[in-house]
């Protein structure tokens, strides 16, 4: 391999910048060209080792692994007919970044302002001082890029919890420990106000002019159930990525087809039909026979 | 606040450009950001990225891999994100390089498999045509090849690939489909149609083929979609 | 579909023709006559939510509503599905005014396989679907440069009737639910369109 001693150096530079992981030495050694896929292998997406070293997160490899991370829970989100489990530690780490990010560009500013500051970094034989502007505005950029895939993906989730408050207060008095994890804390706190605005509202317009029998909202015996649940099998587009590792041969579900494609094999129950998934092929699917594949990472929604 | 109602399920075109911007690129730039002398940045060495010492021309991001970025050397190409791509061409700061496959030779490729196979779709990448048309746009002047003749080929696979959509749409039903090589636009603009009406076919066959299984499954997962209306009643 | 889907509770009180198979005292207000009953094998036309019930619910000589109890009403098929209308859907299932057989015909097509398990009704709607599918696409992917100057000149009010002005004749006999698809269908069309050509 060609080794380039100005990469190394730029390594060692930002890595100086990071608590030196085990993943990251392993980085260094093989130089910058191949080694994307090594260390995104090697570290799981929500790791919460990583999470709760969060503070000390600034390398920007990881940081591009979050960010993808980020946008397939948007992607997913915005496609899967329910509301899917919050990525708690990814969102505080990401959100961290964001901080820190914005915290750095101010600084940026101040030091533009301030002739001393640009006079010690002007040693630098580098660049013309009119590209100095070139990475604060691509920074400013990303951050606005960011904030989008943030807002989105929480608005996306808002309209779920919203659309599905009373399956939600429903699980919340049935499985607590499962809603707790379903949804972050200010969602928790968000659901709970409008479920208790909501309640109020019907209350007073409709419910305490009817009959006590009759004042349920959450009625599950009737000829149609009142509690508005997620069509668990609509249809999605669906994306076969594989394990998350890329070992096939370590995935004990994946089936070798004789025309050397791999494949997942799926049930759909109510036509007792089992569909076999191939790697890299895009289905149109019923949501719950390949919610147990999506929640393993092994599909996408598209 | 909450997301408005048509977004859900699906996406609008500009959320799809988004997604095509964070894929990589290949650029020439007309700048060099790599530094010639090693200097010590200052960081504090416990982990923490010192403020105070950043120079205006490094770059430090939070959603890609910035040695690429810092390490620009004019004219030696490197890949970037295309929404960093975009930015720089923009400021004239790089060449955006046109990936194989849109070239006159690549698309003439692409258009022959279509022509070869009726029933199957040329395994272009999932942005080909928004990619297409952004590069079209905002980075014209980097063709080699002249621009209307790419861009009557990308109309021309648009067309013959619309064609074969249409007939795949009679093939609708209510179990599954595999669209492989559909890219991201072509499956947006479907998207609602065919899961409406397979939604539907579900239904319609639900109603007559569940009883003949026992309720059991019933109640596992189409709860809610299904309607009961024989029992409860009492 | 769900609890508070309107198109749905519509579909309910869509009336279908019942013949009772028993004389029920007080319920004369259902065929108009207050206070008098109903007379066994009198025919009348009950909302399908009601129907449905008195045709799972009865009495008899058992107690509650037991297996060996009469239903009080036998269901008779509504001229949604007669013969006359299943063999239009047969012979040429676009060219059939869905709407005027009914605004909610799927869903109330699905209601009635799953009342009777009617497989073959089942096979016949699912038929006429996909084929009416194709014609509901492919006015929706109708997206013309013409429409788009009208509308940017008209403002929004008439982008928001957007494909109801450049109507086909099929697009008429589109029942509620084939609306929705179709609208939801061209919306995403004409928003792919509109980014292409910006």
């Amino acid at each position: 391999m060609d080794i380039n001693i100005e990469d190394i150096l730029a390594e060692l530079d930002r890595d100086s910048t990071t608590v030196v992981e085990p993943w990251s030495t392993s980085q260094q050694m093989r130089g910058p060209s191949d080694d994307v896929s090594t260390v995104l292998n090697s570290l799981p997406p929500t790791s919460t080792a990583a999470a709760a070293q969060g503070k000390q997160l600034g390398g920007s490899l990881l940081a591009r692994e979050d960010y993808e991370c980020l946008v397939a829970h948007w992607r997913n989100e915005r496609c899967s007919p329910e509301i899917l489990p919050y990525p708690h530690a990814l969102m505080r780490r990401m959100l961290h970044r964001v901080q820190e990010q914005m915290e750095q560009l101010e600084a940026i500013s101040m030091n533009f302002m301030d002739p001393d500051a640009m006079a010690a970094g002007s040693d630098v034989s580098g660049p013309a001082n009119n590209n100095s502007m070139l990475p604060l505005l691509c920074m400013e950029a990303e951050l606005e890029r960011v904030r989008f895939v943030v807002r989105s993906y929480v608005r996306c989730r808002f309209a779920k919890v919203d659309r599905f408050s009373t399956y939600l207060e429903q699980l919340h008095g049935v499985a607590p420990q499962q809603f707790e994890e379903l949804l972050s804390p200010e969602e928790i706190e968000y659901h709970a106000r409008h479920f208790a605005i909501l309640l109020d509202l019907f209350n007073n317009t409709v419910l305490k002019h009817m009959p006590a029998e009759l004042q349920a909202i959450n009625d599950t015996e009737g000829s149609v159930n009142m509690v508005d649940e997620p069509d668990w099998n609509r249809f999605v587009f669906v994306r076969v990525v594989g394990p998350r590792d890329g070992k096939l041969e370590l995935d004990p579900q994946l089936i070798t087809l004789p025309n050397g494609k791999h494949c997942y094999t799926v049930t759909i129950p109510e036509l007792q039909e089992d569909v076999e998934c191939t790697i890299g092929s895009i289905y149109v699917m019923r949501y719950a026979v390949i919610k147990d594949l999506l929640m393993q990472n092994k599909v996408e929604l598209i | 606040m909450a997301l408005p109602a048509h977004l859900s399920q699906t996406f609008s075109p500009e959320e799809i450009q988004f997604l095509v911007e964070n894929e990589p690129i290949k650029i020439f730039p007309r700048i060099t950001t790599r530094q010639q002398v090693k200097r010590n940045h200052g960081d504090d060495r416990n982990g923490f990225r010192s403020t105070t010492s950043w120079t205006p021309h490094r770059w430090r991001m939070i959603t890609t891999d910035e040695a690429p970025l810092n390490n620009m050397v004019a004219m030696q190409s490197t890949n970037v994100a295309l929404w960093i791509a975009l930015l720089l061409k923009q400021q004239a700061k790089c060449n955006i390089i046109a990936p194989e496959w849109l070239t006159v030779k690549g698309l003439d490729r692409s258009i022959q498999f279509e022509q070869t196979y009726p029933d199957r779709f040329s395994p272009l990448p999932w942005d080909w045509l928004v990619l297409s048309e952004i590069l079209f746009k905002r980075a014209s002047d980097d063709f080699h090849d002249p621009v209307h003749e790419l861009r009557n080929r990308i109309q021309d696979l648009r067309e013959m690939r619309q064609v074969k959509v249409l007939k795949g749409l009679k093939y609708l039903n209510e179990s599954h489909l595999q669209l492989d090589n559909l890219s991201l636009l072509e499956i947006n603009e479907l998207r609602s149609f065919i899961v409406n009406i397979m939604n539907k076919l579900r239904d319609i066959h639900n109603a007559f083929s569940v009883d003949e299984q026992g309720e059991s499954e019933d109640e596992d997962i189409s709860y809610g979609t299904m309607r009961d209306s024989s029992t409860n009643m009492s | 579909m769900g609890y508070f889907d309107v198109d749905d509770v519509l579909a309910d009180a869509v009336e279908v023709p019942c013949k009772f198979q028993l004389e029920v005292a007080q319920v004369g207000f259902l065929a108009g006559q207050p206070g008098e009953s109903v007379a066994r094998n009198s025919k009348l036309e009950l909302p399908l939510w009601l129907a449905r019930i008195l045709a799972i619910v009865g009495a008899g000589d058992g107690e509650g509503d037991g297996d060996g109890d009469t239903p009080f009403v036998e269901l008779l098929p509504p001229d949604t599905f007669a013969a006359r209308v299943m063999n239009a859907v047969k012979a040429d299932p676009v060219a059939l005014d869905l709407h005027a057989v009914s605004p909610y015909f799927y869903a109330l097509a699905v209601k009635w396989v799953n009342l009777f398990s009617d497989a073959e009704l089942g096979e016949t709607v699912a038929r006429l679907l996909l084929a009416r599918a194709q014609e509901i696409n492919s006015n929706a992917a109708n997206v013309t440069l013409v429409e788009r100057t009208l509308d940017d000149l008209a403002g929004p009010l008439a982008s928001r009737q957007n494909g109801v002005h450049h109507s086909s004749p099929f697009m008429l006999t589109m029942d509620e639910w084939e609306k929705t698809v179709y609208k939801e269908a061209h919306e995403a069309y004409r928003d792919s369109k509109k980014w292409l050509l910006q």
